[in-house]
C-alpha cells in the first residue's frame, strides 16, 4: 500500500517532552533485555491496574503505545494493509486493529524500535466489545495465553463525575474481586508473590502522579498558555505508562516545574496568542504537527485536549490499595467521561475553564471508544455559544486524513472566532452545567 | 385466519397486543435486544414488547444527535424513541449489550437531559462480557436489581412462584420454537427463513401464553405447509428485526435453512434450568446462552457458529452485516476460517444500511453465489 502523505512532527518547547520520549525508548530497550534474560513480559493496557504488575516485577508493555509509535513512524498503512490481506473489513477500528496488523506482519526487521518482545501473557479487560477479539487473534498468531477481565457500565452518572468520582458500590466490588483474582492468577502463573506493602507504595506513587498532572492542568488555564497540546501529548508517557513508579513522579515533577516556570515568567507558548483552541479527541498520531499548524498565521494555540484525568487522588486511600485501584481503573474513568452524558458536560466545563474560543473535534469514524458523542458535544457547545468544527480524520490511518483540506477548514473556522465572546460563553456554560441533571436511573 | 397468518399479523403490526393491554389498564415494557431477561417483566404482570425499527421510516430527529458512524439498527431505534414512537410504553429497558446499544442508551439520556425530549423512563441491565464465576455473581446481582425495579414499576411484588411460572411459560415457548427451527433444517425444509423470523418474532409482540397456543396449533398443521425449494443457505450476522433482507435472499432461488441471528434461531436456544433460586436460574440462562457477538471469548462463538452450520447442512453461507456492526465485523475472519472444514462457498457483505438500499447489488451477489453452488 503506497504512502501518500507523510505527517508533520510537532514542535516541543519543554526539555521534559524530549526526555519523555527518550525514557520510553529506554523502557522499550529494558523490556527487550528483560525478555532476552528470560524475565516475564506481559502485554496489557493503560486501563488495567499496571501497579500490580510492577510490584510483582513483571515487565509490562502497552500495545496502544506501539500503535501511536507506528503511526508516528508512518508505518500504519502497512500494518492496516496486513489486516485487509487477512480479510478484515477496512471499517474495523483502525487504531485497535493496527496492533493486530503489526502482529501479523511477516517482516518485523524494520519494526519501530525493534518491535515489542512477544509476551508470556496478555491481560486485558473488555473496555469495549472489540478488545478481547483482537486479543484472541493476536494470541492465536503468536501463541501466548490470555487473561481476560471484565468491565461494567454505570447505571447512573452523577453530575460532574470527574470531580466526585462517584460510582456504584457493586461495580467497585466486582472490580476488586477481579483484581484479587488477577493477583492470585499472576502469583500462580509466574511463581512469585505480591507484596501488599509494595502495592500500597505503588498506589501512593500513582496518587502523587495524578496530583502533579492535575497541577499542570491548573497551570494550563493561564492566559497566554504556557504550553500547547504539542508538549502535553509528549508528557502523557509518564502518566500513561509509568504509573506506580518513582520515575513517573520524577518525570511529572519536572514537567510541572517547567510549566510553572513558564507561567511565573509569563512565557507564552504562542507569543502572539489570540485564539484559544480545544482538541477534545485523541490525536492523529501520524501528524502531531497539526497542533502547531495555526500558531504563526492565526495566533491560535491548542491549549487543552483529551488527556485530562479526574481528581481521583483526593478520594483514595493507599492503605486500601485494591479499592484505590478499582476506583481508578474500573469506575467511571473510561466509561463515564469518555461517553455521553459525561463527555458532553466535561467538554463544556473545560471549554469554559480554559477560556476556549473554539473547539476542533476530530471524527475518526471507526473508533467509537474515543470518537463518540461528537454531535452531542457540538450541540451543547452551540447552546453556550462556543463554536466548534468537526473534521473527518483518523488516529492512525492516513486514508482519512486530507491534510490541506483539514488545515483549510480549521483555518477558515479560526477566522470566525472572536475572543471577546469569552465572558458571555463562560456565563452560559455555567448555566448549562447547572441545568444538566446527569443522574441516570 | 390460520395460526401462521395470525402470527404474521402480529409480526407486521407490532402493537396489537400492546394496545389491548394498555386499554385494559395493564403496563407494557418495551425492551431492546435478546439480552433482556423477559421473564422478570412477565413475572411482574407486565407485557414485554420488543423495540423494533421500520425500514420504511427514514431517520430524522436522531440524525441531529447521533453520528453516521453508528450501527444502522441502533440509529433507527434511537430515532424512533426520540420521535415518541414508543411513548405508549410505560418503560423502556436497554441492556448492556453491544457497544452501539450501550452508547445509544447514553445518547438518549443526554438528549433527554439537554433537550427536554420526553420518552418513557429507561431501565438499564448491566451484563458482563465474561462468563466466569465472578461474572456470574455480578450478573445475578444485576438481575436481582432488575427484579426490584420491575416490582417498583409494576407496583407488584414478584414472588419466586411468579418467576417459576414465567420460566415455565418461556421454557415452553422456547421448546416449541426449537421444534419450529428444526423444521427449517430438514431436507427439504418445511419452513423458510422468512417464515422463521415471522414465527419467532411474533412472540415478541404478544403474551407468550398466546404465542404458545398459536405455536401448538401451527405444529399440528405443519404437514400442510409445502416443502421449500431452493439452494440451502446459512445466514450469519447482525440483528434482523424485519424480513426485508431474508425475503430478498430467498427470492433469489435460495432458502435460508439456518442462522445465528439473535432474532432468529438463537432466540429460543437454551432453556432456563430449574435451580432453587429462580433469579440465579434466569441469570444463568442469559449469561450462558448461545453467544451474542459481544460476549467473550470469540472461541465460543466460533464453536457455536460451526455447530449451527453443521446442523443445518447449508450449501453456502452469507455473512450479512449492518453498517458499523463492529463485533460481527471482527468475528468474520474467524468464522470464515471455520468454514474451510465444510468446504462450502460464502459471501461477505458488510456496512449495510438498516433498510435494503441497494437490492439489485445484493440480488446479483446472492444469485452469483447460488449459481456457483448449483453450477
Amino acid at each position: 500500500m503506497a504512502q501518500q502523505f507523510v505527517g508533520e512532527r510537532s514542535i516541543k518547547l519543554l526539555n521534559c517532552s524530549r526526555e519523555s520520549t527518550a525514557a520510553m525508548k529506554q523502557y522499550f530497550k529494558n523490556l527487550q533485555a528483560a525478555k532476552a534474560a528470560g524475565e516475564p513480559v506481559v502485554w496489557t493496557a493503560t486501563w488495567e491496574p499496571q501497579e500490580i504488575f510492577r510490584v510483582m516485577d513483571i515487565n509490562i508493555y502497552f500495545m496502544v503505545h506501539y500503535a501511536a509509535l507506528s503511526a508516528a513512524k508512518q508505518l500504519s498503512m502497512r500494518y492496516l494493509g496486513n489486516l485487509q490481506e487477512e480479510g478484515f473489513s477496512k471499517d474495523i477500528c483502525r487504531y485497535c486493529g493496527q496492533r493486530l496488523g503489526f502482529v501479523l506482519d511477516k517482516n518485523k526487521e524494520d519494526a519501530p524500535w525493534g518491535g515489542p518482545p512477544t509476551p508470556d501473557l496478555e491481560v486485558k479487560s473488555c473496555v469495549d466489545d472489540l478488545q478481547d477479539k483482537i486479543l484472541e487473534y493476536k494470541a492465536k498468531a503468536l501463541g501466548f495465553p490470555l487473561y481476560l477481565m471484565d468491565r461494567t457500565w454505570p447505571t447512573r452518572v452523577s453530575k460532574g463525575m470527574w470531580h466526585t468520582w462517584d460510582t456504584e458500590d457493586y461495580r467497585l466490588e466486582y472490580a476488586m474481586k477481579q483484581y484479587r483474582q488477577l493477583i492470585a492468577f499472576l502469583e500462580n502463573f509466574f511463581h512469585r508473590r505480591l507484596d501488599m506493602e509494595k502495592l500500597k507504595e505503588a498506589v501512593r506513587n500513582t496518587v502523587e502522579m495524578f496530583r502533579l498532572w492535575w497541577e499542570v492542568d491548573q497551570l494550563r488555564k493561564t492566559i497566554p498558555a504556557p504550553i500547547t497540546t504539542a508538549d502535553h501529548y509528549s508528557n502523557i508517557i509518564p502518566i500513561q505508562f509509568f504509573r506506580g513508579t518513582k520515575q513517573g513522579i520524577e518525570m511529572l515533577t519536572k514537567y510541572r516545574d517547567e510549566v510553572k516556570e513558564r507561567v511565573d515568567k509569563g512565557l507564552a507558548a504562542v507569543p502572539n496568542e489570540r485564539i484559544r483552541l480545544f482538541w477534545p479527541e485523541i490525536a492523529p498520531w501520524f501528524t502531531p504537527g497539526i497542533f502547531n499548524a495555526f500558531e504563526d498565521k492565526y495566533g491560535a494555540a491548542f491549549v487543552f485536549d483529551q488527556y485530562h484525568y479526574p481528581e481521583w487522588f483526593h478520594q483514595v486511600d493507599p492503605e486500601k490499595p485494591i479499592e484505590s485501584l478499582a476506583k481508578l481503573y474500573a469506575a467511571p474513568y473510561a466509561e463515564d467521561y469518555a461517553n455521553a452524558p459525561g463527555k458532553v458536560e466535561w467538554t463544556v466545563e473545560h471549554a469554559r475553564d480554559y477560556s476556549i474560543d473554539g473547539v476542533v473535534i476530530m471524527w475518526a469514524e471507526s473508533c467509537k471508544a474515543f470518537c463518540n458523542s461528537l454531535l452531542l458535544m457540538q450541540r451543547a457547545l452551540s447552546k453556550v455559544g462556543i463554536p466548534s468544527i468537526i473534521i473527518k480524520g483518523d488516529i492512525v490511518d492516513i486514508r482519512d486524513w486530507h491534510d490541506q483540506k483539514i488545515k483549510s477548514e480549521i483555518g477558515d473556522f479560526i477566522e470566525t472566532l472572536d475572543p471577546s465572546r469569552r465572558p458571555e460563553s463562560k456565563r452560559r456554560a455555567t448555566e448549562f452545567l447547572e441545568q444538566m441533571g446527569s443522574t441516570l436511573r | 385466519m390460520s395460526s401462521f397468518e395470525t402470527m404474521q399479523r402480529y409480526y407486521r403490526e407490532h402493537d396489537i397486543a400492546l394496545k389491548k393491554w394498555k386499554d385494559e389498564g395493564s403496563k407494557v415494557v418495551m425492551y431492546l435486544c435478546a439480552n433482556v431477561p423477559e421473564e422478570i417483566i412477565h413475572a411482574a404482570g407486565m407485557l414485554p414488547v420488543r423495540l423494533v425499527g421500520d425500514p420504511l421510516i427514514p431517520t430524522t430527529v436522531g440524525d441531529l444527535y447521533m453520528e453516521d458512524s453508528y450501527c444502522s439498527f441502533m440509529r433507527v431505534i434511537f430515532d424512533q424513541i426520540l420521535r415518541g414512537n414508543f411513548n405508549q410504553a410505560d418503560a423502556i429497558v436497554i441492556p448492556h449489550s453491544c457497544d452501539a446499544i450501550i452508547r445509544g442508551a447514553k445518547y438518549l439520556w443526554t438528549v433527554k437531559d439537554m433537550e427536554g425530549i420526553e420518552f418513557p423512563d429507561m431501565y438499564w441491565v448491566d451484563m458482563p462480557h465474561n462468563k466466569d464465576l465472578l461474572a456470574y455473581e455480578f450478573y445475578v446481582g444485576r438481575v436481582r436489581a432488575f427484579r426490584k425495579e420491575m416490582e417498583e414499576l409494576s407496583g407488584k411484588t414478584i414472588s419466586d412462584d411468579d418467576l417459576f411460572q414465567a420460566i415455565e411459560v418461556y421454557n415452553k415457548n422456547r421448546t416449541l420454537l426449537q421444534r419450529i427451527v428444526a423444521l427449517r433444517k430438514t431436507d427439504p425444509p418445511r419452513i423458510s427463513g422468512t417464515e422463521t423470523l415471522q414465527i419467532i418474532g411474533s412472540g415478541m409482540f404478544m403474551p407468550k401464553e398466546e404465542h404458545n397456543r398459536l405455536l401448538e396449533e401451527l405444529l399440528r398443521e405443519i404437514d400442510s405447509l409445502p416443502p421449500k425449494k431452493g439452494t440451502r443457505l446459512f445466514l450469519s450476522g447482525s440483528c434482523l428485526d424485519n424480513t426485508e433482507v431474508m425475503e430478498f435472499i430467498e427470492s433469489c432461488g435460495a432458502v435460508v435453512v439456518g442462522d445465528d441471528i439473535c432474532t432468529g434461531d438463537r432466540y429460543p436456544e437454551n432453556l432456563v434450568e430449574l435451580l432453587p433460586d429462580p433469579v440465579e436460574a434466569i441469570a444463568s440462562r442469559y449469561l450462558y446462552k448461545a453467544p451474542c457477538p459481544r460476549m467473550v471469548p470469540l472461541a465460543n462463538r466460533i464453536k457455536d457458529f460451526s455447530q449451527k452450520v453443521r446442523d443445518s447442512h447449508p450449501q453456502g453461507v452469507i455473512f450479512y452485516l449492518l453498517r458499523w456492526c463492529d463485533s460481527n465485523m471482527w468475528d468474520y475472519v474467524a468464522l470464515r476460517d471455520e468454514l474451510k472444514e465444510f468446504d462450502i462457498p460464502h459471501y461477505y457483505l458488510d456496512m449495510q444500511e438498516y433498510r435494503l438500499t441497494n437490492p439489485e447489488s445484493l440480488k446479483t451477489r446472492v444469485e452469483a453465489l447460488v449459481e456457483s453452488i448449483e453450477g
